[in-house]
């Protein structure tokens, strides 16, 4: 008895010392946390505070409210026909210090709409920039005055300042300009001072915007189509190129490039988006792609995700808002 | 893994070194041929044939074949017909013609006999960094490949028990775990099995055997890495196998054998959006022939041949083509059995 007891405690001893630990991967997983079913497709979104403000497609656009994460509610929608546009609206971006909402139907003008009286009475005013618009940014100069800039397709760099004028009670388009582009603008970010232009197959051009005074600063071809830019800082961005993949550039003060990486070459990235060192890539029908970023310049991969067509993504909160064809999603990055 | 290697070969080691027993060992030099080394379909030949990247370096699709193993045996207890057996082998396997193929594997085995044909055993078998092919690392890209490596660890245990004059019955459960290196972790495995094997010893024939084996995997990576683990690789499987020994009224040889292997899996997969393994099975048939020699006493050398196919059903056709392979093996085995007597 002795004898059998002893060999099963030998057996049962071996067997736990015998197995052996999974091999660990070095990626991200993604956690669902919401999922905000648009009728159109959720082609932009913009996150202000507890408000994501949807560019829902052929659905228009909508307000939610997200002060419960898990369960956000909608506050109100506005149609195609409310909005007055005849395609779908492809962007969406809110200033919440003047209260002023603009969005864009896809390839045609920006159009103005001012939430200023209420989030639930929102009043279309009206539309600026021209036709071709592929994407724009507003920037706000004081509490009556504002400026837009434009990559228009066919033109390139647009801006238009808006004055408020408290005797009528509207906004005037006071100030504007053009700036011809070396190619045909697709993409648009702004920080600071500094303005970059995506040129389609002829990469980017940056702008120095001095008091509205804009000046070209260095062209950079890439490859691919680039097609959206991220500014981390004046001398830090990120160039969606298509099925070029994605570039991670560097410009030194004297304008030289201190790098210029290429990642997810054989990956179609439509947009980028970042947080600290989390890099969200848009890659259209391939889903997501998640990427790190290194301190030393470098960008390793951190998985792909298949959530569906995927056209764009903000970081809000630590949380990631990834605008889908089924919708917005409200993920989570697990590291 | 490297770790339980050398626990393993450490207790063989001090094993030596008490009881007053003889050792037995003997050592093994095999050459051998496989005519398809990384199990590639009719389409898959066709595909690397056009993009020679999917083949990892390697020239050709077949390749020669080394290996060294060293085994052993040592009773280190035993009363009456009471006996503690402990036995271990090792190998080292080259496949020359493939730079990424080359593999050590191992058994250290624990036995408790109370009889002839009467005992019970622990084994714990490990197979370490085992290159199967180039596949695309589908978590991070479309089209970069890599290569996917992986390792078993496999613990069982077996109970005999004779179940008349000349037959005996094995009664096994096991738990293999094949775990694969980064990047393709999302193929890890745990697999559950249990086995059962008659043998019937014939009078001036040689030994009959009927062995079923019944196993589920679970694919426990299943949806924690990136895109590539949506897919569910969990399957159900069953296998026979009866091998034939004929060792008497044989000219010139000592024995003659000849097996027949038919495994089936089942994959649990049915997703729609998974036709890869959503509905999928297959069936692998394995033919074995041996010869086997006793130049000496100690020497004795084996000639083995395989042929293997696999036959993958699908609801989709392209997943059938890719799946199904055929290769045929060839092992040349030159055996020398020692005993070490010091006592």
């Amino acid at each position: 008895m002795m004898i059998i007891r002893s060999i099963f405690t030998a057996l049962i001893s071996f067997f736990i010392l015998g197995c052996m630990e999974p091999n660990k991967e070095n990626l991200w997983n993604l956690d669902s946390v919401a999922h905000l079913k648009t009728e159109g497709y959720c082609r932009d979104v913009f996150i202000s505070g507890d408000s994501v403000f949807i560019a829902a497609g052929q659905a228009g656009i909508q307000l939610w409210d997200i002060s419960s994460i898990v369960s956000p509610k909608i506050i109100w929608d506005m149609t195609l026909t409310e909005i007055g546009a005849n395609k779908e609206i492809s962007q969406i971006e809110y200033e919440p210090s003047i209260k002023q909402l603009f969005i864009l139907e896809s390839n045609e003008r920006p159009i103005h709409i001012d939430l200023s009286r209420g989030d639930s009475s929102p009043i279309v005013l009206g539309q600026f920039s021209s036709e071709k618009t592929k994407e724009f940014r507003v920037i706000t100069n004081n509490s009556d005055s504002f400026t837009a800039f434009a990559a228009d397709n066919d033109d390139g760099l647009k801006w238009s300042r808006f004055d408020y004028d408290t005797t009528f009670g509207i906004w005037f388009n006071s100030a504007g300009g053009e700036i011809t582009s070396r190619g045909n603008p697709n993409g648009i970010d702004i920080y600071g001072s500094s303005l970059i232009l995506t040129l389609d197959q002829l990469g980017i051009e940056l702008y120095q915007n001095n008091l509205e005074i804009l000046s070209s600063r260095i062209h950079k071809d890439l490859d691919g189509n680039a097609r959206s830019v991220k500014m981390i800082s004046e001398q830090e961005f990120y160039i969606a190129c298509e099925d070029g993949g994605a570039y991670r550039l560097f410009l030194s003060n004297s304008l030289e490039w201190q790098y210029m990486v290429q990642f997810a070459k054989d990956l179609f990235v439509t947009h980028v988006s970042s947080n600290n060192d989390q890099i969200s890539l848009s890659c259209a029908s391939n889903g997501l792609a998640l990427y790190e970023s290194k301190q030393n310049g470098q960008v390793e991969e951190r998985g792909i995700h298949d959530i569906g067509y995927v056209y764009h993504t903000e970081f809000s909160n630590d949380y990631l808002f990834a605008a889908t064809r089924d919708g917005l999603q409200i993920l989570m990055i697990l590291e | 893994m490297t770790e339980h290697k050398h626990t393993i070969l450490i207790i063989f080691i001090l094993s030596l070194s008490f009881a007053g027993t003889p050792l037995e060992y003997a050592f093994q030099v095999t050459t051998g041929y496989d005519s398809n080394t990384m199990r590639l379909s009719q389409e898959e030949f066709r595909k690397a044939s056009l993009k020679p990247s999917l083949l990892g370096g390697s020239d050709t699709f077949d390749s020669f074949v080394y290996r060294f193993g060293l085994s052993g045996n040592k009773s280190i207890w035993n009363s009456k017909k009471k006996e503690l057996i402990l036995s271990v082998s090792i190998a080292l396997t080259d496949y020359i013609h493939n730079p990424n193929r080359k593999y050590d594997s191992g058994r250290f085995g624990v036995k408790y006999k109370w009889g002839p044909y009467k005992s019970i055993k622990y084994s714990i078998r490990y197979l370490d960094q085992f290159y199967l092919r180039h596949y695309v690392n589908r978590d991070i890209s479309n089209s970069i490949l890599a290569s996917s490596v992986f390792s078993d660890r496999d613990q069982s245990i077996k109970v005999t028990q004779k179940i008349s004059r000349r037959s005996w019955i094995n009664l096994s459960t096991g738990f293999l775990q094949r775990y694969f290196e980064d990047p393709f972790s999302e193929f890890d495995l745990d697999i559950y099995y249990i086995r059962g094997k008659v043998d019937k010893r014939i009078s001036k024939f040689g030994i009959v055997a009927f062995q079923l084996d019944m196993g589920m995997a679970d694919n426990i990576t299943y949806g924690k890495t990136a895109k590539a683990s949506i897919l569910d690789r969990s399957y159900w499987s069953t296998e026979w196998y009866v091998p034939v020994r004929i060792k008497y009224n044989i000219p010139i040889l000592n024995e003659i054998g000849f097996s027949a292997r038919r495994g089936e899996r089942i994959y649990v997969a049915e997703d729609p959006e998974d036709p890869l393994h959503s509905g999928r099975s297959h069936i692998d048939m394995k033919y074995d022939l041996w010869l086997k020699k006793n130049i000496t006493e100690d020497l004795n050398i084996v000639l083995t041949g395989r042929y293997r196919i696999r036959n993958t059903s699908s609801t989709y056709e392209w997943v059938e083509d890719l799946k199904s392979f055929q290769l045929f093996q060839l092992w040349f085995k030159v055996e020398w059995e020692m005993v070490y007597d010091d006592y």
